[in-house]
């Protein structure tokens, strides 16, 4: 007992205290990250569910949907990890049985990617057809009473203009595809065009 | 930087050219300036402007000073349609001749998508405005002619300045604005007005007076005389007494 030395037995626990207190700091750190990470998921997920809830960002009458399609436009994020994990793939043997559960797991998270674009836009166009069906004309009809207070000639001069309006813009079409042709041929012989 | 060649883009021009001239045709008819442009443009065809006033003043013979109003209106239709044709050329020449030094500069081609997407675009504003301008014109046009034939009634029967309504046509699209200067509060019954309180140009919204040019492009409200005697019945247009004027009793003043 006399032989030993206490002034190294102390800073030998002191060092093992200071190590422990370091481990202790960094893996509640680590938790607490986690924590907040998981919590920050939470509420975005809460608040694409509950739009228009107060102090969230969502507005009543909102697509949550849309709010989704806000947040990741084109799949940018996925994308990202479309990458670092193919470049995981290149530092594996080729081959290999992780190297293969790799390859499936990018092909799915690369079809999901696809089935999800195709799904925002397939909804983009839902709400086109929507817009086109409500602007569209509706037939020229004459109510009973312009039927009784309007003169045969009037009422056929308005028939007529209905219908000179529609030649016009049909023939419109027909008119434009062919000067589209002209000035293709045009720019072919002026050698600008290609492909 | 060189883009299309003046001669590449005469030929553009003249595309766009032949085009509306083609689509003036068949909106006016055959009129003095497009007459000697196509051999194509040698008859006139079956529905156009000039067919529209004919049937608005009673699908008779157009005297001397029916004739002088439609070749104004016809003028003046062709006067629109000529602005939107060197809009249209100016803009697509500009539009393909910057794709073309573009591509000369990097040592590439145009692309037939990119050609197709500038003229896509133009074709697309230059269709909108046509048929702005086609029912505008065909809605004035149909108007002036009533207006003719109402006057010519009126000065037959000895009315100096007679009373007019518009016939409202369509239930379900029928805007505010025609609705407040064609209608009374009830809703059904047709506002009067006296020929002389009519503005004979375009309408702006917000006018205290209606247009017998129309009040909006798409307007299909119909000028129409109401005879002396004559009055409304749940909208009906009905023979009230002969001492009836139905102008003095929209406004109090009978």
């Amino acid at each position: 007992m006399r032989n030993q030395d206490w002034k190294l037995k102390y800073q030998d626990l002191k060092l093992k205290f200071h190590d422990a207190v370091d481990v202790a700091f960094r893996l509640g750190f680590e938790q607490g990250a986690q924590n907040a990470q998981l919590q920050q998921a939470q509420q975005q997920a809460a608040a694409a569910a509950q739009p228009g809830q107060p102090g969230q960002p969502g507005q009543p009458g909102e697509d949550p949907n849309a709010q989704m399609e806000q947040q990741q436009p084109d799949g940018s994020e996925l994308d990202q990890h479309i990458s670092q994990l193919e470049s995981m793939v290149g530092s594996q043997k080729p081959g290999s049985a992780e190297d293969a559960v790799l390859q499936k797991s990018i092909r799915d998270i690369k079809a999901f990617q696809f089935n999800m674009k195709q799904a925002a836009e397939l909804k983009k166009s839902e709400k086109a057809i929507a817009g086109i069906a409500k602007a569209m004309k509706t037939p020229f009809s004459m109510n009973k009473t312009a039927t009784k207070n309007l003169a045969p000639h009037a009422q056929k001069a308005l028939n007529d203009q209905e219908k000179i309006v529609a030649d016009l813009m049909k023939s419109f079409e027909d008119e434009a595809a062919q000067a589209y042709k002209s000035i293709e041929k045009t720019l072919s012989l002026e050698q600008l065009l290609k492909g | 930087m060189y883009g299309v060649s003046s001669s590449g883009k005469e030929n553009i021009v003249l595309a766009i050219e032949r085009m509306f001239d083609s689509l003036a045709y068949s909106f006016l008819g055959n009129v003095p300036k497009l007459r000697n442009k196509s051999p194509f443009f040698g008859s006139s065809p079956a529905f156009s402007l000039a067919n529209i006033f004919v049937q608005a003043i009673g699908n008779k013979e157009p005297n001397f000073l029916e004739r002088d109003v439609i070749r104004s209106l016809l003028a003046s239709s062709f006067g629109y349609i000529e602005g939107l044709k060197n809009k249209t050329s100016s803009n697509v020449v500009e539009g393909v001749d910057a794709l073309a030094r573009e591509a000369r500069i990097s040592g590439s081609h145009v692309s037939y998508a990119q050609v197709a997407e500038i003229i896509s675009a133009e074709m697309g504003k230059a269709k909108t405005q046509l048929k702005l301008i086609a029912e505008a014109e065909t809605t004035k046009t149909r108007n002036m002619g009533s207006l003719m034939t109402i006057a010519n009634d009126a000065n037959r029967q000895g009315i100096e300045d007679p009373a007019v309504f518009f016939v409202v046509v369509r239930d379900g699209l029928l805007c505010n604005e025609c609705k407040r200067l064609h209608m009374l509060d009830d809703g059904i019954t047709p506002r009067v007005w006296k020929m002389s309180q009519l503005s004979m140009g375009w309408h702006k919204r917000g006018d205290d007076r209606p247009s017998a040019s129309g009040e909006h492009p798409h307007c299909r409200c119909s000028l129409t005389q109401l005879p002396p005697g004559w009055g409304f019945k749940d909208g009906y247009v009905s023979f009230i007494s002969l001492n009836h004027d139905e102008y003095k009793k929209q406004r109090g003043e009978e």
